[in-house]
């Protein structure tokens, strides 16, 4: 299930949907990228990177080259911009419009999901029994954007010396499916409404992308951020 | 008295669905529903079979659209009676034809337009993104109806200000005036030929085509593709 759904904040202000990702099934890869709100147009990079890393080879299962190319996509695209003109100012600016997004990133490999992350989200888990959970990925810190490797110490607030990807692995053994999902379905995660939660892991389990669009159309005020799953 | 229940349930599903195509047999989010009024008055005799092949090449021409997922439709055909069905996909869609008896045009607006709402509104509950247009077909104008002239504009009015589509296809030009009387947005006035019947389902098709493809409901250009 691929999901990219606008969020009610954003319908409201007119402002883009500000996520992007994929699901490649015949590469066991899954994406979700979440553009920071105060850039004006995070969604651009966030696409970019989509598209750049969905053109490489993603069939491997060794995570060294898995992050290169996460590495490799991350260049390419900040590469659009940096190039375009070598001034300070326009790059600074261009990082903070275009680049700052979080990415999340599932290689099903022979043994393992293996799960790389830079920057907060969910991570959606299936066990064997197929019941459903989520862990989050969020350690109260400011966001983490891959975008703060590529500028100066001092050009940045925040994670001077860089940032990495977080790394985590779940065995074959013991869950079905792993998955990852932008932060904005932390309203449905942590809603009061049982039923309503309820009703949201059903469809997830389904596997049926028309309906969990139509459950978050339903529920469209709930929904205050945008929304991107890849399970 | 009756000696059964009318009323048929099947588990699970609203009576809407049974009538129309269930929510679950649906995979999209955005649909389009459009409802095809089918003039059948004994007026139509000659054009049996160009109706009947007209029928089928604009089943065809959706079918074998990239929308076709995504397109829901209705076959109402009215004559001295009206018989409405539900809204289904286009491959249960009915291509026969035989004519015989009045017009009850207005009828069938009247309780098409209102069928048309309900299920709208049914789908728009379960979190759909929903467009429709209302297309009527006719050769001639009402005879028969237990609806009045003002019921039918009451109903196309409704239609109109909810941003449905609202087409009329006039086969011999009898019914042009009625159409503007009773409020059709889009007008397709056809001369009354096998080559021009043909081309009216021809253009039917394509505006639906276009119509379903666009994200906002095309209510006054209907037949302009």
């Amino acid at each position: 299930m691929f999901v990219n759904k606008i969020g009610y904040h954003h319908i409201e202000d007119g402002s883009n949907n500000q996520d992007y990702g994929f699901l490649i099934q015949d590469k066991k890869s899954k994406l979700v990228c979440d553009g920071c709100s105060e850039g004006k147009n995070s969604e651009v990079g966030a696409k970019l990177f989509s598209y750049a890393l969905s053109s490489m080879e993603l069939s491997t299962d060794d995570i060294l080259i898995v992050l290169n190319n996460l590495e490799e996509a991350f260049k390419r695209v900040s590469d659009v911009f940096f190039t375009v003109k070598k001034d300070m100012n326009f790059i600074l600016k261009a990082a903070r419009d275009y680049l700052c997004f979080t990415i999340l990133f599932v290689k099903e490999c022979e043994n393992y999901f293996r799960v790389l992350n830079c920057g907060d989200g969910y991570i959606i888990l299936q066990d064997k029994s197929g019941e459903i959970s989520f862990l989050e990925l969020n350690d109260g810190e400011y966001p983490k954007y891959y975008i703060y490797n590529f500028l100066a110490e001092d050009a940045v607030k925040h994670y001077k010396s860089g940032v990495y990807f977080e790394y985590k692995s779940f065995r074959k053994d013991d869950y079905l499916n792993v998955g990852i999902a932008s932060d904005g379905i932390r309203f449905i995660v942590n809603s009061d409404d049982e039923a309503l939660k309820e009703e949201f892991i059903k469809i997830l389990k389904s596997g049926k992308e028309s309906a969990m669009k139509r459950f978050i159309n339903r529920n469209q005020k709930l929904f205050n951020d945008d929304v991107t799953i890849s399970f | 008295m009756s000696n059964y229940d009318e009323t048929v349930e099947i588990d699970g599903l609203d009576e809407m669905e049974t009538i129309n195509t269930a929510i679950d047999d649906l995979d999209t989010e955005s649909i389009t529903l459009i409802f095809t009024g089918l003039d059948r008055s004994g007026s139509m005799q000659t054009y049996t079979m160009e109706m009947a092949q007209a029928l089928n090449e604009f089943k065809d021409a959706l079918t074998n659209s990239k929308e076709a997922e995504e397109i829901l439709i209705a076959r109402a055909d009215f004559s001295n009676s009206i018989n409405i069905g539900g809204y289904k996909k286009i491959a249960d869609y009915d291509t026969s034809y035989s004519a015989a008896g009045g017009t009850a045009l207005y009828d069938v607006i009247v309780e098409g337009a209102a069928k048309l709402k309900e299920y709208m509104e049914f789908l728009k509950k379960e979190g759909m993104r929903v467009k429709a247009v209302f297309a009527i077909f006719t050769d001639g104008e009402d005879n028969g109806s237990y609806s009045s002239l003002s019921s039918a504009r009451d109903s196309i009015r409704d239609l109109n200000s909810l941003e449905i589509t609202t087409a009329f296809i006039s086969f011999g030009g009898v019914a042009d005036t009625i159409s503007k009387k009773i409020g059709f947005k889009n007008l397709l006035p056809v001369a009354s030929s096998a080559t021009e019947l043909r081309n009216a389902f021809n253009c039917l098709s394509k505006s639906v085509i276009e119509a379903s493809k666009s994200v906002v409901s095309t209510q006054d250009d209907f037949f302009s593709i």
